[in-house]
């Protein structure tokens, strides 16, 4: 077993197998040895350590990931399992401190999980649903949108 | 992790932060009074409750309210919630992002929600790769090149060198000093290069070298542009947005043949019994005459370039094999008939004969020469056309069936026989055979399973005579007797569109490129259909 602490001090044991799809976890069980001690996470708080720790309980007996990281494909996020799915129905703000944990964290599987989550929510917009989606202000001046748009003529016929 | 801090990520610095931006509906008036009021009051009430108190109390406070304030409030406490992924998220989770959307999204939708998006989404790291997943390649060398000059014209100069620089390489010994096209035709050493061989006058005349801008050699690929461009081209394809360009050509007969090179060279042979070597201005509306082949007592009916290599079949029962660094004729392969389609590649020599036989020469790797001769037999009438992928050579004959042999065991693998008239063209690559038809069809076959996949039923009004195919480009052209070039999706093997008006005879031959149709035909002339006309790097576009 594995000891992780959040950033709010609280001990997480778990699997090995579960914490090392962390190759964060990895690659400082590989530098420190098993000491026991338990592995500080500063930047996760409790709260999304249990998410990202139930994810990967779910996923712990998957096959290791050997897509290359930049193989000439284009992405695709309509190919989502429905258990991965439905764990990704969440509130923004939980979503948006999961994707930072598995960035910081380097769970890879989770992260694009979290990119496709929020690429399907803009998908298909327009501009101004988008900035409702995510209460984004408009900082452009008119001429700069007529500017942009211009530019963009070429992606709006087809 | 990302690591792209060396592909041009620099340009963009959102705080690695994460912070809301403020909220979109209106806040809520403020007052300084209440402002007053309030701080110390909210300060005292946090500091002695807890959270699950102040939210009570808060709600408390919100139940009094009037219904508009009170859907203000809720809006205001909504927002608080909504998290802006792009632009307060790292750079490199945000293209991430990206990455999982379509292009035109990113470029219509994402690139105008805010100016932080805008600058995640128009990183060339990102278009780069988009341009790349897709399978799309750049001229890159040739981009430095339009980067270095800024009048058209100086562009349209400096490409011709750069054409003729690479042509030489090709057409001329390694010692010979200029590369000017004129080299080409005073080699001569083994054939007869016409006096008519030079690169143009009038319009087209040599090129004095554009001085480069200055301190404007170098620019960085715009990969934004170029997905853009090429987003354009293949719209023009699907649209049939062209333009099409016709020479009357110094061949004094039908042009049976041809090849067009990603350097704009181009190739014809004539029934005149010459092989001519041209020009084609980046543009696409010059044609320069740069040499003329005499090698042949018959009419040229087919012909392969490939490197220094040049192979043409004639109706005087000979494959002459050409070196164009000397123009001369390296090896001559005599035939008892007529040699009317043939095909080489580094490992083989495969020609089609009117006497039914298949003739197959291995090639060898260092000397290049074609050597060993073997005989493939299996066809009872004239054998049409040829193609070669690795090993495995596919053969059509007017005996109504396409063959696939295995040149290593030397054995026919695979008959297809659904075409109820003799076949006169087929193109291959290595998994699927497009063959056309003296039954006007045009047919689509995986050699894996040998299935006819499927049947374009009257695809032209004559003989099919020639057809190419691109899976990538998800196209079949093809090219009749019925005068018409067609343009197919291979996919569907829906109608794209077809040209009437290119040639005003038969058409005997097409080939094509990311950007255009080139055909020739009993008519006499070369006609070029141009995709890219009117976009400034169409020929970067591979």
């Amino acid at each position: 077993m594995i000891k992780l602490q959040s950033s709010d001090g609280i001990d997480f044991e778990v699997a090995e197998a579960i914490a090392k799809q962390s190759v964060l976890i990895t690659n400082l069980l590989e530098d420190l040895g098993e000491t026991g001690e338990a592995i500080p996470l500063p930047n996760v708080s409790s709260k999304v350590l249990e998410k990202v720790i139930e994810y990967c309980t779910q996923h712990q007996h998957d096959p290791p990931l050997v897509v290359d990281e930049y193989d000439d494909v284009p992405r695709r996020s309509d190919d989502m399992d429905p258990w991965d799915e439905a764990f990704m129905k969440l509130d923004q703000d939980m979503l948006f401190e999961i994707l930072l944990a598995a960035n910081y964290m380097d769970i890879k599987p989770l992260l694009d999980l979290g990119c496709k989550t929020v690429a399907n929510m803009i998908r298909g917009k327009t501009p101004e649903e988008i900035r409702k989606q995510f209460n984004i202000v408009n900082d452009f001046t008119p001429e700069e949108e007529e500017q942009i748009r211009k530019e963009n003529e070429w992606a709006e016929a087809n | 992790m990302v690591d792209a801090a060396d592909e041009g990520l620099g340009d963009c610095t959102p705080p690695h932060t994460a912070q809301c931006a403020p909220p979109l509906v209106p806040p809520l008036a403020a007052d300084a009074r209440d402002d007053q009021a309030a701080a110390p009051l909210a300060g005292a009430l946090r500091a002695a409750m807890t959270a699950q108190g102040c939210a009570r109390l808060a709600v408390a406070l919100l139940a009094a309210l009037p219904a508009d304030v009170l859907r203000q409030a809720l809006r205001t406490l909504d927002g608080l919630l909504r998290r802006d992924f792009v632009g307060a998220l790292p750079a490199e989770i945000a293209l991430r992002i990206l990455e999982f959307l379509p292009p035109t999204d990113i470029a219509g939708a994402v690139a105008l929600v805010s100016r932080r998006w805008r600058a995640v989404a128009t990183q060339p790291w990102l278009w780069r790769r988009l341009f790349r997943t897709r399978g799309w390649l750049l001229d890159e060398d040739r981009w430095a090149l339009y980067a270095a000059f800024s009048a058209p014209a100086d562009i349209g100069r400096a490409l011709l060198r750069q054409d003729m620089a690479r042509a030489a390489r090709a057409f001329t010994p390694a010692s010979a000093g200029t590369l000017a096209p004129a080299v080409a035709v005073q080699l001569g050493s083994g054939a007869r290069l016409g006096s008519d061989a030079q690169l143009g006058s009038g319009a087209l005349s040599p090129p004095a070298t554009p001085e480069p801008r200055r301190g404007a050699a170098w620019r960085p690929v715009d990969w934004r542009a170029m997905y853009a461009e090429y987003h354009q081209l293949l719209a023009n394809w699907r649209d049939a947005q062209s333009r099409v360009y016709r020479w009357e050509t110094a061949h004094a007969e039908s042009i049976y043949c041809l090849q067009l090179d990603q350097h704009n060279r181009l190739l014809t042979g004539s029934r005149d019994h010459t092989v001519r070597l041209w020009h084609v201005a980046e543009a696409g509306s010059q044609l320069a005459h740069l040499a003329t082949l005499h090698g042949h007592s018959g009419s040229v009916l087919t012909l392969q370039a490939a490197g220094p290599t040049l192979a043409t079949g004639s109706s005087d029962a000979t494959v002459c094999v050409w070196d164009l660094r000397t123009a001369a004729v390296a090896q001559r392969l005599a035939h008892p008939d007529s040699v009317l389609s043939l095909r080489f590649n580094d490992r083989w020599l495969a020609t089609a004969c009117k006497d039914c036989v298949l003739r197959v020469w291995r090639r060898d790797r260092a000397t290049g020469a074609f050597e060993d001769p073997f005989a493939l037999t299996g066809h009872t009438v004239a054998v049409n056309a040829v193609h070669l992928h690795g090993d495995m050579l596919v053969s059509a004959s007017g005996d109504r069936t396409i063959k696939a042999w295995d040149l290593a065991t030397r054995s026919c693998v695979l008959t297809l026989d659904d075409h109820v008239r003799g076949v006169a063209c087929l193109d291959f690559d290595g998994r699927y055979i497009v063959s056309g038809s003296s039954d006007h069809t045009i047919r689509v076959w995986d050699v894996r399973s040998g299935a006819c996949e499927r049947t374009i039923a009257s695809a032209h009004a004559d003989l099919v005579r020639t057809v190419m195919f691109d899976r990538r480009m998800d196209v079949i052209v093809s090219g009749s007797y019925d005068e018409t070039i067609r343009v197919w999706s291979f996919s569907t093997g829906a109608l794209l569109h077809k040209f009437r008006n290119v040639h005003t005879s038969r058409v005997f031959k097409l080939a094509f490129d990311r950007t255009r149709i080139v055909s020739c035909s009993h008519d006499r002339s070369v006609a070029i259909i141009d995709f890219g006309a009117g976009l400034p790097h169409a020929r970067l576009l591979r």
